[in-house]
């Protein structure tokens, strides 16, 4: 998994690159799988707000979701626009978050064609929704309605280095059983060739 | 002066936990209900921190007491067992919010199927509900002070650059 989500990584940084008008390194050092319910406190403490962002696979393969801190999600969106955002409310709203959700977009989608390439199936991210709020909430909110609590989340560390700064987010697949029936299949396949 | 630092301790979904005075409960809630049931006279209260509404809907049934309809029972017995009585007890419940609007499709969403069926356990086992701070779209952090029974509930503060929220 930590492979399939460099190759992806290398695919978004080209894309966030263009995008940018930057260099843009994204690197992933740490995949860790834990349980929906301990993620919080894998990441922090369960009364941290983030920006966080959902992302459906379409045909019930799951989620996909991009968390980052708001003082990261400020640094991101700063690094790539190379000037201050007002510390109002109103740019938070407006300036800020949008930015997360458009570089999480990005990010998303060149892990699914990542994941593409060695499922048999084409995925297909459905629109973004995004909360500013306390991350255990957020996710008891996705676990309760997709009942998948107690199930395990594949969570990867992402650091991003954006012009010449050094930033931090994370990033988790939660897949359906029939996801992650495939990308077990497709591990043992790359593990044997 | 001697500044005595209340122990806390965390209810995470599914669990019920029964406290007496030197120990307060806390929890974060998005969809999920926390029920909190307090005896004033025994000052005994407990925490209770439902994720689903009623056990019979749902395929998944493990742990139990993420049901609201095992759930809220078993946090009344609880109390019953340390000395609390039912008679005296009152329950104060938050969250149940609708953090993210694409997790609905225009049905109920699943905080407001928690709050109803909490609700519905509640008057099934006659214990008041004083208090409520419920559905919307926000996360809530929920202390319960075991001592005099207040349920202290914070939101998340965007946009600020100490984005955590400290309970005392």
């Amino acid at each position: 998994m930590l492979e399939i989500f460099s190759i992806g990584a290398g695919h978004a940084a080209t894309a966030l690159s263009s995008l940018m008008d930057q260099t843009v390194m994204i690197s992933v050092p740490q995949l860790r799988i834990v349980k929906s319910h301990e993620m919080p406190q894998a990441l922090g403490t369960v009364d941290q707000a983030y920006i966080t962002t959902l992302f459906h696979l379409r045909d019930n393969y799951g989620c996909l979701l991009f968390i980052v801190s708001q003082e990261e999600g400020r640094n991101i969106v700063e690094s790539w626009l190379k000037s201050k955002i007002p510390a109002s409310f109103d740019s938070f709203q407006r300036t800020i978050v949008p930015g997360v959700v458009e570089s999480g977009n990005i990010i998303a989608g060149a892990f699914v064609n990542a994941l593409g390439e060695i499922t048999p199936t084409q995925m297909i991210l459905e629109p973004p929704d995004s909360a500013v709020d306390f991350l255990g909430g957020v996710l008891d909110n996705i676990a309760a309605t997709l009942d998948i609590n107690f199930t395990d989340i594949f969570l990867f560390d992402v650091n991003l280095r954006i012009g010449g700064h050094n930033l931090s987010a994370y990033f988790a697949l939660i897949p359906s059983p029939g996801l992650l029936d495939m990308l077990v299949s497709a591990g043992k396949k790359l593990l044997t060739s | 002066m001697e500044v005595v630092q209340k122990r806390q301790v965390y209810v995470g979904i599914a669990d019920v936990i029964v406290s007496r005075n030197q120990v307060n409960l806390y929890t974060v809630v998005g969809s999920c209900i926390a029920v909190c049931i307090y005896d004033p006279v025994k000052h005994i209260g407990g925490m209770a921190h439902v994720m689903l509404p009623e056990m019979s809907l749902f395929k998944s049934k493990e742990p139990p007491t993420k049901f609201a309809d095992v759930a809220v029972p078993q946090l009344i017995t609880k109390i019953e067992n340390e000395g609390g009585l039912r008679v005296r007890m009152t329950a104060k419940l938050a969250g149940g919010a609708n953090v993210l609007k694409t997790l609905t499709n225009g049905e109920e969403s699943i905080g407001q199927k928690n709050f109803k069926a909490t609700v519905k356990v509640l008057v099934k086992e006659r214990v008041r509900i004083a208090d409520q701070d419920v559905l919307e779209d926000k996360a809530r952090t929920v202390l319960f002070n075991i001592e005099n029974g207040f349920v202290d509930i914070k939101f998340a503060q965007v946009n600020r650059s100490s984005n955590q929220c400290a309970h005392p």
